[in-house]
């Protein structure tokens, strides 16, 4: 396993495990970019490695990953106060917070570090709200 | 026991304040340079026409995402509007009573030219990401802290 991909294994189940989180998007966290997966279940959030700022490993194994948290809501039913919701809850859970679980194992924090415009894709009925954190971690 | 000369100290601080500002004004515009520079290099390809793209089964799409480009965020000229729509600029340094200094240079892609440039960089549900803008700024990172280190450092401005 990779450190993104422990990075990655990592967000994932504290997004999964939140209570707020999973009463709107249940457990459909995606391990790779929506666009991956056939037929996604939504709403959702999918979690994907920018691309040219992957794990960037020194003397200690620490990585460095910039990873884009994409939470897809249908429009029919969720608005604008929804996915606003997730983002404040994203930030509660994530910002500065420890990554770190033995179990993975992963050991690390990250922090937001960019939020994408409240983006509508009329063609398939979807919010999207793009926002990018940085994670360090071993 | 009398204060004498603080008119000529304060007068001093006040033009080796002006002079840094106007420096760091002067460095930032050639960051702006440096960062936007980057960007229209990584929204400039043209190896790859629409029909090439088609032929290789949409390299962006979900039906056979792969990486073209090294970075991958490069995006292919085709009407020259993501081009057009490139802008950027700086923002006059300013020194804060507690002494801060913040200086800001901009680049972004105006919506207006170019309104699917926000589908680019962030991706839709049939499309990967392609993070430009980030990815190109952290392309230049080092250049820019060396470029601003060099010359605001051991500044040197002519007092009274």
């Amino acid at each position: 396993m990779t450190v993104e991909e422990k990075i990655i294994a990592g967000i994932r189940k504290i997004l999964i495990a939140d209570a707020t989180l999973s009463s709107i998007i249940g457990t459909n966290v995606y391990a790779s970019h929506i666009s991956s997966i056939t037929k996604p279940v939504y709403p959702a959030i999918s979690l994907y490695v920018i691309s040219g700022s992957g794990a960037d490993y020194n003397a200690l194994g620490m990585a460095t990953v910039n990873l884009q948290i994409d939470t897809w809501l249908p429009t029919q039913q969720y608005d604008m106060s929804t996915i606003m919701q997730v983002q404040d809850r994203l930030r509660n859970i994530l910002h500065r917070q420890s990554i770190t679980d033995a179990t993975i194992p992963v050991s690390g924090s990250g922090w937001e570090r960019n939020i994408g415009p409240v983006i509508v894709e009329e063609d398939v009925e979807l919010l999207h709200l793009p926002v990018v954190y940085t994670f360090m971690a071993f | 026991m009398p204060i004498i000369g603080q008119d000529v100290v304060a007068a001093n601080i006040i033009k080796y304040t002006r002079g840094f500002i106007a420096q760091t004004n002067l460095v930032m515009r050639n960051v702006e340079a440096i960062v936007s520079t980057k960007i229209k290099d990584n929204i400039s390809l043209t190896d790859h026409s629409l029909q090439q793209l088609a032929q290789l089964n949409h390299p962006y799409s979900l039906r056979n995402t792969q990486q073209l480009h090294d970075p991958n965020y490069q995006v292919h000229t085709q009407s020259g509007k993501l081009l057009d729509s490139e802008q950027s600029g700086t923002v006059d340094a300013e020194v804060s009573e507690s002494g801060t200094l913040k200086a800001t240079a901009w680049v972004k892609l105006d919506p207006a030219i170019a309104p699917y440039a926000v589908f680019i960089v962030y991706g839709t549900s049939k499309m990967i990401p392609r993070s430009v803008l980030m990815g190109s700024r952290d392309e230049v990172t080092d250049e820019i802290k060396e470029y601003i280190t060099t010359n605001l450092k051991n500044l040197r401005i002519s007092l009274s």
